[in-house]
């Protein structure tokens, strides 16, 4: 995705260089999330590991009726996964773009 | 902007919700969720509104379309803002560009206007390119000579105009009533694209008035 399209859509018009001058460099300068590094301590495990213990605790319950509440519970863990991870790239896009503009 | 992105990530698209068009069969009405009335139009409607208007406007009728594309921009933008601001709880301009760029295509998939694309490949030196494909105007004029769809330039206009907050012009520079694939326009301040007009005359492809505008003059 053109890295324009992650700006506010108020400052993407805004700030276009209408009259012929370059825009600003400083916004300008938005980070690609694919060359940007990682950062692991940015990677939200514990909210995973949390709903991971939820499943685990409903399947230790004796009656038929956790069946359902476990793949629930997997489906949800999963996809909380996958966000986190999103969210980790964003961070590290703003935090990688506060660095650049500094 | 990072609250609210992922607060949009988790909603769903505005005008694929299943109650957007309310039809009132007593009435005879069609009305989206705010209560804006919905007017469906035929093709024929179309053709024969554009015959009328080229019978009574004559020379003037693409000026006449594109102030019209205009007026409608500008209460669409307004009813545009009002209406995804209601229903993602972010105000539009904070909301990112690529989500309301994609709301303003569904809004224009929704309401039958075409495929709707915008090009910032240029956004740098101040222009932008936008693409309709399937658009009425074009589809209802048969073939031409120049341009048919002024009524989308006047509405490019407008809403575009109204995000930069400053009077942007929008030109047609190819349509599919010329043997083009698909309806280009470009938008930017008007006194700069004061040679386009001549150089789309001249049948000039889109993408060397882009390049004739973006290089410096020698």
């Amino acid at each position: 995705m053109n890295p324009l399209r992650r700006r506010p859509w108020g400052t993407l018009w805004a700030k276009a260089g209408w009259d012929g001058t370059k825009p600003e460099m400083e916004t300008l300068r938005i980070p690609n999330t694919t060359a940007a590094p990682l950062p692991q301590s940015s990677i939200a495990r514990p909210r995973s590991l949390r709903m991971g213990a939820f499943g685990r605790l409903l399947v230790g319950v004796p009656w038929s009726g956790a069946v359902l509440p476990v793949s629930v519970a997997s489906t949800v863990n999963f996809d909380l996964t996958a966000q986190a991870h999103e969210d980790s790239a964003n961070l590290s896009a703003a935090d990688t773009l506060q660095e650049t503009t500094r | 902007m990072t609250s609210a992105t992922s607060y949009v990530r988790l909603m769903n698209g505005y005008y694929s919700r299943s109650d957007y068009f309310t039809a009132d069969l007593e009435k005879g009405t069609i009305r989206t969720p705010v209560g804006t009335r919905i007017c469906s139009l035929t093709d024929d409607f179309l053709r024969g509104f554009r015959s009328a208007v080229q019978f009574e406007c004559g020379k003037a009728t693409d000026r006449v379309f594109k102030s019209c594309g205009k007026r409608w921009g500008a209460t669409f933008v307004d009813r545009f803002d009002r209406e995804l601001t209601e229903h993602f709880g972010v105000p539009l301009q904070d909301m990112s560009a690529g989500i309301v760029e994609r709301c303003l295509d569904e809004a224009f998939r929704f309401h039958g206007w075409g495929k709707l694309t915008i090009d910032l490949k240029d956004y740098d030196s101040g222009f932008i390119t936008v693409e309709t494909r399937d658009s009425p105007m074009p589809a209802v004029s048969g073939s031409s000579d120049k341009p048919s769809d002024p009524l989308f330039a006047g509405f490019f206009a407008a809403v575009f105009g109204h995000y930069a907050k400053t009077e942007l012009e929008c030109i047609q520079t190819e349509c599919p009533s010329r043997g083009n694939e698909a309806s280009k326009f470009v938008v930017g301040l008007a006194d700069r694209l004061g040679n386009v007009p001549a150089w789309v005359k001249d049948k000039i492809p889109h993408a060397t008035i882009l390049r004739r505008l973006t290089t410096p003059a020698e």
